[in-house]
């Protein structure tokens, strides 16, 4: 824990300085102006602190950033915690479903395959799994688009609700679902991919071992054999893929979030890049900082319980 | 058919049906009766400050009316203001309308113009540049107020129309907001005087407008507008195609063309005085090629642009441009049209070679015989546009037939602002600007522009300052034509930058709409004019049209998934059982 604390302020120091060294001009965020005179530019400045030696802005901000004060959007004029925090939200209503469903899609092919390894199944599976991962996401967005939404008008092309003003709450709940099928379908088959691939390599070997001859001389039956022993052995590889996958997954929401007009985490990032927004991008990396972390202390805590040979003393 | 199967198929069936009424009839509709634009815009930050904001002047327009407004033929109308008439050439006298109201029921006030040019000529700005003129506001009355100018600028005054528009100073002044921090003022709520009120704004997502019941001209006939923010293009036009909102303006021409095919869908297309050009680095003490200082250079390299196959081949519909002022503005010199070198790369190289520009090395790219630099310039070019980077390849071929050679750079607008406007590092860049009146349009061009930020090619020619001024001091229509004309001219055969054309906007709306005030410059996002959606409303529809029939989707999708998953696990599972060795 004392070791992710460190991570994260090293992290959050490292984009201080990097969002600082960035070509760019803040005073376009804060006044909405391209052209400011430099006398107004310089007031500005002074303004929000920015007028003061980089040590002193970086002391301001680690201090802040301990109290959990993440400061003020150039743009929005709002705390940023605000604007992560909702952001965020429309973010996990669209990933974490789409990762259940690589997951559980991915089980599911990588389990047909490893099963009827060798088999004209596999071979299909596997060929399936490679083009679903080498699929670039926002091609997979775009692809879907064009069939589902325009040609044939199954469902909308973009937003998070069809009547804009409104928020997700229960009362709408099916029109959300309606909204976030295609782009959950089309990040859920993207990496599901990667997930069979992995799961039904790992169940080839496992199923090779001794004791599944043993469960099998048992009298279990090969559902069972497979449901209760091999699975879980085989998954190791794939609990740790899915662990170091949260935090890419989380970066490439910026693409998928553009192509269906999704209104999370990624989209604000692109918008905090074009505009300087220190403040807001600092938050942001802050943020992935973070999930990257707590998903690798959480895939640490999963594998020790799917594993008894590694146990965290 | 086995028990347990029964029992599995049923349990799916129902779970299905269960699914399926989630959210029965959960979509929020608006009143009964309420009709909404959808107006899509693609962009990033939006700013409500009038006086900062430099993009989105079309939210300025929503919100806010000007004191004059261009009409079809791009003369100029009383639009908030009753009249301006000249009381000598340096005083200008304006009565505001007596129904011009602020949002919040006050009316607007001869108080609020001079508060808010008096902060804009003390804390220069984006907008400052259309009150520069101005010297000082005396108020006659709440509605009366005369102008003093500093320049008679030959009766055509900027700030009447454009984006110069006023805060209401009976907000801001309590607010403390009479300093620099009415610059960085986020101005939300903004209380405008335009025809719609501000409602509420998600960043990121939208801005929702309704209709001003006490607008002079007429409450407008739609209840709300509402701004849909998008963040690429294609999300933008497949949402317009699929009826996810109504109205864009903002597309290139090559979508425009795809979208003509699409029988719901009509499209405009409308002349805006916003034109693309080729600045040439010509600041003083400049970092770049040093032999863009020499006018055969420019000539040659002008000869090398073949503006007309360009709009051809990419930008059809567009009006090849010569200088900032377009061809259908009365105030155009015609003459700038021969005077423009004709495009001849051959030629160019001819020129070169006489004016000893002279390939001295046979790498195919000539020298400059002063600095020996080859004549290969560095091209910035803006990523966001894909059909300018076509554009600059076009003029690349052109120059490699004359000896010479451009390296072309796309980058983001954030990169192209620091590189063109902060350390001078760089050739050529490909870029433009929107003429808001045929007077602030020549201002980029002058010595003053480059201390104040706003010069694109860092030119500065004492002769052009002096025509300039001469603009200025116009007392008279005449004086101010033959200013306009010189200028011109001057412009087309100094080459000061190479402007390629004056762009048509393609505007595209759902045919159910109707209404949309094309004219001047169609349904434009840098909004000329507060009349755009004044008379819009749906054609024999009342109803905004529902979606479908997501009930019927979901609970399908979702059948589906179980009766697969069932059917799967079920064989695996038979698999299981016929691999049991039976006992004997």
């Amino acid at each position: 824990m004392i070791k992710a604390f460190i991570m994260i302020i090293l992290g959050a120091v490292f984009s201080f300085i990097l969002f600082r060294i960035l070509p760019g001009d803040p005073a376009k965020a804060l006044t909405g102006d391209p052209r400011l005179p430099l006398e107004t530019k310089k007031v500005v400045f002074k303004m929000f602190g920015l007028d003061r030696p980089l040590h002193e802005q970086l002391f301001i901000f680690i201090c802040n950033l301990l109290t959990g004060n993440l400061g003020i959007s150039f743009q929005y004029k709002l705390p940023v915690s605000q604007i992560l925090m909702e952001k965020l939200t429309n973010t996990l209503i669209l990933l974490i479903p789409a990762t259940v469903l690589s997951m559980l899609l991915g089980i599911f092919m990588g389990l047909i395959a490893g099963l009827f390894n060798g088999k004209l199944i596999d071979k299909i599976i596997t060929s399936i799994a490679t083009l679903f991962w080498s699929t670039p996401s926002f091609w997979g967005g775009m692809v879907a688009i064009t069939i589902f939404a325009i040609n044939m008008r199954l469902f909308p092309p973009g937003g998070m609700l069809s009547f804009y003003g409104a928020s997700p709450s229960l009362s709408n709940i099916g029109d959300l679902l309606w909204h976030l099928f295609l782009p959950m379908l089309t990040y859920g088959i993207i990496f599901s991919g990667q997930y069979t691939l992995i799961l039904r390599n790992s169940l080839v070997e496992v199923l090779t071992e001794d004791f599944i001859k043993m469960a099998k001389a048992k009298g279990h039956t090969d559902f069972e054999v497979v449901m209760k022993y091999a699975l879980r052995n085989a998954s190791l590889g794939l609990v740790s893929m899915i662990g170091i996958n949260v935090g890419y997954i989380l970066l490439g929401s910026i693409t998928i979030e553009s192509v269906f007009n999704w209104p999370g985490i990624g989209r604000l990032l692109y918008d905090a890049v074009f505009y300087n927004d220190y403040p807001l991008l600092q938050g942001i990396f802050i943020l992935f900082i973070i999930v990257m972390v707590a998903s690798m202390l959480v895939v640490d805590i999963l594998y020790s319980y799917l594993d008894p040979r590694v146990r965290i003393k | 058919m086995g028990r347990s199967l029964k029992n599995l198929l049923c349990s799916a069936l129902v779970l299905c049906l269960l699914i399926s009424q989630v959210g029965l009839s959960s979509i929020k509709a608006h009143a009964t009766g309420e009709t909404v634009l959808r107006y899509g815009i693609t962009g990033m930050s939006i700013s409500f400050n009038p006086l900062t904001s430099y993009s989105y002047t079309m939210i300025r327009s929503i919100l806010y009316a000007t004191l004059f407004a261009y009409n079809e033929t791009w003369g100029m109308e009383p639009w908030g203001a009753e009249y301006a008439k000249q009381i000598d050439p340096l005083t200008i006298e304006i009565k505001l309308r007596d129904d011009w109201y602020w949002h919040d029921g006050k009316p607007v006030t001869s108080y609020d113009y001079k508060f808010t040019w008096e902060l804009l000529l003390k804390y220069p700005c984006a907008q400052t540049r259309f009150v520069k003129a101005v010297s000082s506001i005396d108020i006659i009355n709440d509605k009366v107020f005369r102008v003093h100018l500093k320049s008679p600028m030959g009766g055509y005054l900027p700030f009447l129309t454009g984006v110069c528009v006023a805060v209401p100073k009976h907000i801001w002044e309590p607010k403390g907001l009479t300093n620099e921090s009415a610059l960085t003022y986020e101005n939300i709520p903004p209380i405008g005087n335009g025809p719609f009120k501000f409602v509420e704004y998600k960043p990121g997502e939208y801005i929702l407008f309704e209709a001003f019941d006490k607008f002079f001209a007429g409450k407008p006939k739609i209840d709300k507008l509402m701004v849909v923010i998008f963040s690429s293009m294609d999300a933008m036009v497949n949402a317009l195609r699929t009826g996810g909102i109504d109205v864009v303006s903002n597309v290139p021409m090559s979508v425009a063309i795809e979208l003509m095919k699409d029988p719901n869908l009509y499209v405009s297309l409308a002349e805006i005085p916003s034109y693309r050009s080729i600045y040439v680095n010509q600041y003083p003490g400049k970092a770049g090629h040093p032999a863009l200082d020499d006018l055969t250079v420019r000539k040659a390299i002008a000869m090398c642009i073949d503006k007309e196959g360009i709009n051809e081949a990419i930008h059809p519909g567009f009006t090849v441009g010569f200088t900032p002022i377009p061809r259908y503005w009365p105030m155009f010199n015609p003459e700038v049209q021969n005077i423009w070198p004709k495009y001849d790369p051959k030629a160019a190289g001819d020129l070169l070679e006489s004016a000893d520009y002279k390939d001295t090395d046979g790498d195919g790219i000539r020298e400059d015989p002063k600095s020996g630099k080859p004549l290969r310039f560095r091209y910035w070019v803006y990523n966001s546009y894909p059909e300018e980077l076509r554009a600059a390849e076009f003029i690349r071929d052109s120059l490699r037939q004359a000896g010479m050679d451009v390296e072309i750079r796309g980058m983001e607008a954030v990169l192209w602002d620091y590189v063109v406007s902060k350390p001078y590092d760089w050739d050529l860049a490909q870029w433009g600007w929107t003429v808001h009146d045929p007077i602030s349009c020549w201002f980029p061009y002058t010595s003053d522009a480059i201390p104040a930020g706003w010069s694109s090619s860092g030119y500065h020619n004492p002769e052009f300052d002096q025509l300039y001024n001469s603009l200025l001091n116009a007392t008279n229509y005449n004086e101010f034509l033959e200013a306009q004309y010189k200028l011109q001219k001057h412009f087309a055969e100094n080459l000061v930058e190479f402007i390629l054309y004056h762009e048509s906007y393609p505007s595209v709306w759902n045919v159910k709409w109707t209404g949309f005030s094309n004219k001047p410059c169609g349904v434009f996002w840098y909004g000329f004019n507060s009349r755009t959606f004044n008379d819009v409303h749906l054609v024999g529809v009342t109803e905004v049209a529902k979606g479908m029939n997501w009930n019927l989707v979901v609970g399908v999708i979702a059948g589906a998934i179980i009766v697969i998953a069932v059917i799967a696990i079920i064989l695996i599972r038979r698999k299981g059982k016929r691999a049991q060795p039976t006992a004997t």
